[in-house]
């Protein structure tokens, strides 16, 4: 049964959950029943506002939905003190919340990553990554991608009982794509040796300074600190510890 | 781009062809095509969709400016298969150059052949 092989559980690394460092407690008993969240999952608008909230959770599927990507339109934006809210729309239903501390501007077509959050019986996105889309094949893509991640949810996939790894197919293409731009040579490296880290606290800097020796360690702090404002990484325990907001 | 009209944003748009503009009579929808041979009096032009087919869009206003290359119209789907437009996008010809119309129409076709997998419209309760 595809549910009992736990799509989630998979090592692909796209979807997985390594990510879900808010949860730490496992979950107790109602979680046995319920597969894993998956860490980032393709989908349309409709969905992402047809998700049913149980508790603080959002369920598509019967799978709790954590991180999703959507590909839309930016509709409005609207600047508060505190946020910049956009309005996305990828024409599959009402246009969507999002927030986000990054200047974009109307009629762009982008790609969000973002938590799926509710304020006030209203869906939102709580995002940490918007890139603009500089290739509109990337929205062929991405319509594809929803169809795949659907379907590979709800029936598994094709000819086999194992679920997709989605990350062993995109990371040569799309995943590398917006990850590597950017970064300097030694910043890709941090993010490298951050990403790597499974421990869901993250990686504390000793640590990063002692796998990354011979590089000094304030050119290391440097690439953290630039990681981090560009949304790459995220402190966790303390300041000085690290995940990268790809899962891997 | 160009606000042209009032759309009812809350409704889908669907993403549809050419062929299938006929199944879609009245439907918001979203259309990608390459515009041509716009009227001289920029009340219309010509929109070749990823299907091969040839519609005709009309707006509102007259458009001020010339319109050609990739373009994504937003607006309503008329008896006569060609859509009545709210919106329409310009690519810039950067992010448009590679833009592979057959791949683009594959998708739209799946998406219409499975929609339970993808998702669009909500429930309003």
């Amino acid at each position: 049964m595809f549910n009992s092989e736990g799509y989630g559980d998979q090592g692909g690394g796209y979807m997985n959950s390594q990510s879900n460092f808010s949860s730490p407690q496992g979950g107790g008993t109602e979680r046995k029943t319920r597969l894993k969240p998956i860490s980032c999952l393709p989908c349309t608008v409709a969905q992402v506002l047809s998700t049913q909230q149980v508790d603080d959770k959002f369920m598509v599927d019967n799978i709790e939905l954590n991180q999703v990507t959507i590909v839309g339109m930016v509709r409005s934006v609207k600047e508060s003190a505190t946020k910049i809210e956009y309005v996305i729309d990828d024409m599959t239903g009402p246009p969507l919340d999002v927030h986000r501390v990054v200047a974009l501007r109307e009629n762009l077509y982008v790609r969000v990553h973002g938590h799926v959050r509710s304020f006030q019986g209203k869906h939102h996105l709580m995002t940490f990554k918007i890139v603009p889309i500089t290739n509109m094949n990337e929205l062929t893509y991405h319509m594809l991608e929803v169809i795949h991640g659907h379907l590979a949810l709800t029936k598994g996939v094709a000819g086999g009982g194992k679920p997709v790894q989605y990350g062993s197919d995109m990371d040569t293409g799309y995943q590398g794509a917006h990850t590597d731009p950017g970064l300097s040579p030694l910043q890709a490296q941090v993010f490298q040796a951050i990403s790597a880290c499974t421990d869901e606290r993250g990686i504390g800097i000793t640590n990063l300074f002692e796998k990354l020796r011979g590089i000094p360690q304030t050119a290391i702090r440097e690439a953290v600190d630039f990681l981090s404002s560009e949304g790459h990484i995220y402190s966790t325990i303390d300041d000085d510890h690290f995940k990268s907001t790809e899962s891997m | 781009m160009v606000f042209v009209g009032e759309m009812d944003l809350e409704k889908p748009k669907y993403r549809v062809n050419g062929s299938l503009l006929a199944s879609h009579q009245g439907k918001n929808v979203c259309v990608i095509g390459n515009a041509h041979s716009q009227s001289p009096d920029g009340k219309s032009f010509r929109l070749t969709t990823s299907d091969g087919k040839t519609v005709t869009v009309h707006v509102n206003h007259p458009i001020q400016e010339y319109v050609d290359g990739l373009v994504e119209v937003q607006g309503q789907a008329d008896n006569q298969s060609n859509i009545k437009c709210y919106q329409y996008v310009k690519f810039d010809p950067e992010s448009a150059q590679d833009f592979d119309m057959d791949n683009y129409n594959k998708a739209i076709e799946l998406m219409h052949q499975y929609p339970e997998h993808y998702i669009q419209g909500i429930k309003t309760s």
